[in-house]
């Protein structure tokens, strides 16, 4: 059973579920987003979190179905399903009956279209901690409980944490760069997140006696990515756009087993991270 | 008996690993040398009964043993649902 999620324009910003709850989300959001995307500072493209939050009448001629026609994509989510037709900048979103606070399947929501978005442009999401320092980024993989937010905050200062488990990995003429989510949970924009950093290796993280970190091929560092992309489109033209992006980042960027343990401290793995040393 | 690739597929090769995306389920499958070159033939069209003298010759195993993986790898694809009986 699916409720519609009635988003509006951005004019009227707040949204019902099933028509009786309503959930007041930032009324400053949509001025907030403008302001980033103008801003000669922003990087990340904002501008479809704005246009794909409008849609016209022919609502109730897209219903969820399985797989994706040509030219939308379909996404199931824990707790809701999103259509998005790049074609008209649109994106029609179903809360399922709720099962967490509905702002938090709105975050999920938004940040799908800002994933599936960045797809599109040949980027990847993905699920790992992105560290910056000196204008260069990392990004730390690894599943639930393997330590990579616990390594993030050992390693700030003097390093700069972009996001301890979302990250985009954004193309811009041949090159990648990381950023995450502008989105806050109550609603609002971080500015301060919508900075992309170069990115400069991808580590997959295990636990160890001993710290060190070794190279790992592109055949492997693929399935690695594969474990930790955020979610793969449902459209053909979408899945191989995130394959080629998977490709691409395996080739183009150096990728690394990071073994850690408890005992090593901050600045060895600052250099690691960093350095060019391959030990 | 021939099987045909499911068409809800997207494959990427890198190096000498094929990546088959499965869209309908949000699967990544991948295989190393020898199944990428089984699935490769797959996609040539060339029919299963053929496989297995194409692994033996290419790989330098028996024939017996050739017959015995292709068995297996075909058996994990349907189980995977990559491929399908053909008609």
């Amino acid at each position: 059973m699916y409720f519609l999620l009635v988003l509006l324009n951005l004019s009227i910003w707040n949204f019902s579920v099933d028509g009786h709850e309503h959930l007041p989300l930032s009324r400053s959001l949509k001025s907030d987003l403008e302001n980033m995307a103008a801003a000669p500072s922003a990087n990340i493209d904002l501008h479809i979190l704005l246009s794909a939050l409008s849609f016209g009448d022919d609502v109730g001629a897209l219903t969820p179905q399985t797989g994706a026609p040509e030219g939308l994509e379909f996404i199931e989510g824990p707790s809701y399903s999103l259509m998005l037709d790049f074609a008209e900048n649109r994106a029609l979103v179903f809360l399922h009956q709720p099962k967490q606070p509905a702002d938090t399947a709105f975050l999920q929501c938004m940040n799908l279209i800002l994933c599936l978005w960045n797809y599109r442009q040949g980027g990847l999401a993905v699920h790992g901690a992105g560290i910056a320092l000196g204008g260069e980024a990392v990004i730390i993989c690894g599943r639930s409980g393997a330590g990579k937010s616990t390594l993030a905050a050992a390693l700030s200062p003097p390093c700069r944490v972009i996001d301890e488990d979302f990250c985009l990995i954004i193309r811009q003429n041949g090159r990648f760069f990381v950023g995450t989510s502008p989105l806050r949970r109550d609603g609002g924009v971080d500015p301060s997140k919508n900075q992309l950093v170069s990115l400069k290796k991808v580590y997959y993280l295990a636990k160890a006696h001993t710290a060190s970190s070794e190279p790992i091929e592109p055949g492997e560092a693929m399935r690695h990515m594969a474990r930790h992309v955020y979610t793969l489109p449902a459209s053909r033209q979408g899945s191989e756009g995130v394959l080629d992006a998977m490709a691409a980042l395996s080739r183009a960027v150096g990728h690394r087993r990071l073994r850690h343990d408890l005992t090593t401290p901050a600045g060895r793995y600052i250099e690691m991270l960093f350095g060019e040393e391959t030990a | 008996m021939n099987y045909r690739i499911r068409a809800e597929l997207s494959i990427k090769k890198i190096d000498t690993t094929i990546f088959i995306l499965d869209r309908a389920n949000s699967v990544l499958h991948s295989f190393t040398e020898t199944g990428a070159f089984l699935w490769e033939l797959l996609q040539g069209g060339i029919p299963a009964t053929a496989l297995a003298d194409r692994l033996a010759a290419e790989f330098d195993v028996g024939i017996d043993e050739a017959n015995r993986d292709v068995d297996g790898f075909l058996d994990t694809l349907e189980e995977k649902c990559l491929i399908e009986l053909n008609g």
